[in-house]
């Protein structure tokens, strides 16, 4: 029957061209980020230009990222709390250890990339060989960490080595960097989802037993997705640090939600194991949107924050429609 | 190794040291295995051998052990003592990874198929195929590698994009053999790889593990099928309580001695007597239709009555059953004692006193982790409730209880967490709670499947007692056998259609059904059902 599928077909499949790969009732997001983006263009006509929209991106850059981070942990059927923490801790050393605008310590830029990394290894370690739940390991690490950079630096401030502004406000070529930002993000999913790791992932989140059944190490595992989820946060400060020339310690908390926001709204499944980083970026873009209309509309800012929960309800809603019609539970 | 075509194996072995046991092609043996969870032994003293060459079978009653003998042999748990030998090699099966070196290879009954991976990833996890440099999988590799598996094991219907969650119970199965095979195992394990599958697909199952036998491998069948033991196995080996108490040629063993066996005690009858349907009736559908699933039909129950719904699988059953119990929508009229009635809902159906049992105990019916005693009372916490105000935990206590003895389940164990229970077990938990719901009509779904023969008896004898005072039972079952002796009426469905009814107080046969399932009789007897 189908094992007899045209090569032709089976090439396109194979290569990810097929629109099958996109999940079902992810179209409905699709379409409502079309919706926005037209609609936005509308109000804003001197929006559709490449440095405009790269200005939005760099503004989501964060977001994206935090987002990324978050679906990962989502996908092995977990949660990641800290992710906003993790990043303003990086983002204040950023702020305060490079040795100002003049970047005189650049080199520690390794170890703070590092330390991002091994604040995810400590959750992976709680959660994976400690035996704790996720939410309750990240809750302690949020905190720890939103703590710990309020002591680095207590209020807004420091300064960001123009090095690394110039990389995130810069250009690459006549497009602006945050294109490349966010080409990178996907790019680490393409590559993840067709690694064994993230095989192993999506097992682990679909059904640990069963992953372990098929001799995939589960602790390993969940210690690597913590880890890269950490790792990924702290980029993100980094990212965040350079847009703003300055370091936030009190900004985490405003991205946390969000990031799980988006990863809902992109169609990562909050059960695990169906999902992806893709999809997720899709999420962010339609909250940025919303927020980026809302302003070009010159609403109250407190319109975009409903309309961010409106747009959260309205996916899940469209997306379960399906479901609720024909009545598919089973007995 | 990677070949999944069965190629005969070199008659002698690459010779390691052989010390212990009888040698080269000795195939394995297990020598006083034991395993305890505290308290509780579940394997004691237990012996096995299984040669190269031939197909093995395990017999027991659930909760004899071999679930936790098989999960020993795949290194999913470590046994406290014992010698597990392979050719007369010593192994240790400290992990799955330990029993995978050693090619020993299991088709669980709880399938190990990721749900959301797709076909080709599950069936190729264990090695992936890697991109040069890259180190990224290869779709284009893995799904060749895929396709070249399916078609040699003569699955070739499947595409291996699929994702596993989409297929169904019985393809799932028959993907978990294909994995085994793809190493050619020296030791195929199948734990009632049959259960979920019907004749055909049995078959092929059973096709696989004799070409596996012959290619030199040990093959270890477990199953509750005792005509599919007998047709298939070479030698035998009954556990009970965790021990090992039998083994031998299943024709050195007759039914009755087999059962016996098992159980430790003769049972006397599979299916107890039971006194005759009365006149009355008590449920009564009138143009009962599923669009595109079923019907429309009519059909009526009596009081006292076990009707039973037979015929091949999917042509239309599941949809009838559902329907009665509320859970998808249906066109029709349904009458219960008289009175019309329109339920919408498993809830309202429920307050009318319907009551579906459904198939899967493990997904739909349990809660694994609470306790035997909650799961009974979880659908009936209201009435529970309603008498007491708050849950009355000594009223909870003996309506549970009650309801347990009447399965036949250990009231002492009451507390435990009904994961800790086997499959037959579970099932009498699932009834148990339905009984409790004081049920008029009570609709069991292919209850037996897969579970033992101790199990079976035990829940046959508790729904004589049930039809004795007066509940109405409609039975589907995908065990004609067990249609034919346990049921007053067995009405056979095909094409979504009534095919026939089949009075069993008169000669009927197994045949009989089968002859109106296939549509190879009429539908002569087609009476107002």
């Amino acid at each position: 029957m189908s094992a007899v599928a045209t090569p032709t077909r089976e090439k396109a499949r194979a290569a990810g061209i097929s629109l099958k790969r996109l999940p079902r009732g992810q179209w409905g997001t699709v379409l409502l980020l079309a919706a926005l983006v037209v609609a936005d263009f509308a109000v804003q006509p001197n929006l559709a230009d490449v440095d405009q929209i790269g200005l939005l991106l760099q503004t989501a850059m964060p977001a994206v990222l935090l987002a990324a981070a978050q679906t990962l942990a989502v996908l092995s059927r977990g949660v990641d709390l800290s992710v906003g923490s993790v990043m303003v801790t990086t983002n204040v050393l950023v702020a305060t250890k490079l040795g100002g605008i003049d970047g005189s310590h650049m080199g520690l830029i390794v170890p703070i990339v590092a330390v991002g990394a091994a604040a995810g290894l400590i959750n992976g370690a709680l959660i994976a060989y400690g035996g704790l739940e996720p939410f309750v390991a990240t809750l302690a690490s949020w905190a720890i960490f939103n703590g710990v950079a309020l002591l680095i630096l207590p209020t807004d401030g420091g300064a960001v080595p123009t090095t690394i502004t110039n990389l995130v406000i810069g250009k690459v070529g006549p497009i602006p960097s945050s294109y490349v930002g966010v080409a990178i993000v996907l790019a680490f999913w393409w590559y993840l989802r067709r690694s064994p790791l993230g095989v192993r992932i999506l097992a682990v989140g679909s059904d640990e037993s069963r992953a372990f059944l098929n001799g995939i190490d589960v602790r390993r595992t969940k210690l690597l997705v913590y880890a890269l989820s950490g790792l990924i946060a702290g980029l993100a400060g980094i990212y965040l640090a350079g847009a703003t020339s300055s370091g936030t310690p009190a900004a985490g908390d405003g991205f946390l939600l969000p990031s799980l926001a988006a990863v809902v709204i992109g169609g990562t499944s909050l059960a695990g194991g169906r999902g992806g980083i893709g999809l997720s970026v899709m999420g962010v873009m339609v909250l940025t949107f919303i927020t980026d209309l809302v302003t070009n509309l010159q609403l109250p800012s407190w319109v975009a924050v409903v309309a961010n929960a409106a747009m959260l309800l309205l996916v899940v809603s469209l997306r379960s429609l399906p479901n609720v019609l024909s009545r598919k539970e089973t007995p | 190794m990677t070949g999944s075509g069965i190629q005969p194996r070199p008659a002698a072995v690459p010779a390691d040291p052989p010390p212990f046991g009888a040698g080269e092609a000795d195939g394995l043996r297990v020598t006083g295995l034991g395993k305890s969870y505290g308290q509780v032994t579940v394997l004691e003293g237990v012996d096995l051998h299984a040669r190269p060459g031939e197909i093995h079978a395990l017999l027991g009653e659930n909760g004899a052990g071999k679930s936790t003998l098989m999960k020993v042999l795949s290194g999913v748990i470590h046994a406290d003592g014992g010698r597990i030998a392979l050719d007369g090699r010593e192994l240790t099966l400290g992990s799955p990874d330990a029993a995978r070196a050693h090619r020993i290879r299991t088709v669980f009954q709880e399938l190990s198929l990721v749900p959301d991976l797709g076909v080709a990833e599950n069936l190729l996890i264990e090695r992936l195929p890697r991109q040069r440099f890259v180190g990224t999988i290869g779709r284009r590799r893995l799904v060749r590698e895929a396709n070249a598996l399916l078609e040699s094991a003569g699955l070739d219907g499947v595409d291996p994009r699929t994702r596993v969650a989409e297929l169904s119970l019985a393809v799932r199965q028959q993907l978990e053999l294909v994995k085994a095979l793809r190493v050619d195992p020296s030791v195929l394990i199948l734990d009632e790889a049959t259960s979920a599958l019907g004749p055909s697909e049995s078959d092929w199952v059973l096709a696989h593990a004799r070409a596996q036998a012959s290619r030199g491998a040990v093959v270890i069948m477990i199953s509750h099928r005792i005509a599919e033991v007998r047709g298939h196995a070479d030698r035998l080996t009954i556990l009970r309580s965790g021990h090992s108490v039998a083994t031998g040629a299943p024709n050195a063993f007759d039914d009755d001695a087999l059962i016996e066996q098992m159980l430790g005690r003769r049972v006397e009858r599979l299916y107890p007597a039971r006194a005759p349907a009365r006149e009355r009736v008590v449920l009564r559908a009138k143009g009962l239709h599923v669009p595109g699933s079923f019907g429309p039909q009519d059909l009526e129950l009596r009081e006292g009555e076990i009707l039973g719904i037979g015929g091949l699988e999917g042509q239309g059953q599941r949809a009838l059953m559902t329907a009665l119990a509320g859970a998808i929508p249906f066109h029709g009229e349904l009458e219960l004692n008289g009175e019309s009635v329109s339920y919408r809902t498993p809830r309202q159906a429920i307050r009318n006193g319907i009551v579906l049992v459904p198939e899967d105990r493990g997904a739909e019916g349990l809660l694994l982790s609470h306790s035997i005693r909650s799961n009974i009372a979880l659908s009936s916490v209201e009435k529970l409730r309603s008498r007491m105000r708050s849950i009355d935990a000594g009223a909870e206590r003996e309506a549970t209880e009650r309801e347990a003895r009447a399965v036949g389940l250990d009231v002492r164990r009451m507390g435990e967490p009904a994961r800790n229970l086997s499959g037959g077990n579970q099932q009498k938990v699932v009834l148990a709670r339905a009984l409790l719901t004081e049920p008029r009509v009570l609709l069991l779904y292919d209850c037996t499947r897969g579970i033992d023969v101790g199990s079976k008896a035990d829940i046959m004898a508790a729904l004589a007692q049930l039809t004795a005072s007066g509940v109405a039972i409609v039975y589907y079952s995908s065990d004609a056998a067990e249609l034919v002796h346990l049921c007053d009426r067995v009405l056979v469905v095909r094409s979504r259609r009534i095919a026939g009814v089949l009075d069993c107080a008169r000669a009927t046969g197994e045949e009989d059904i089968l002859h109106l399932a296939v549509g190879t009789r009429g539908d002569e007897e087609e009476e107002a059902a």
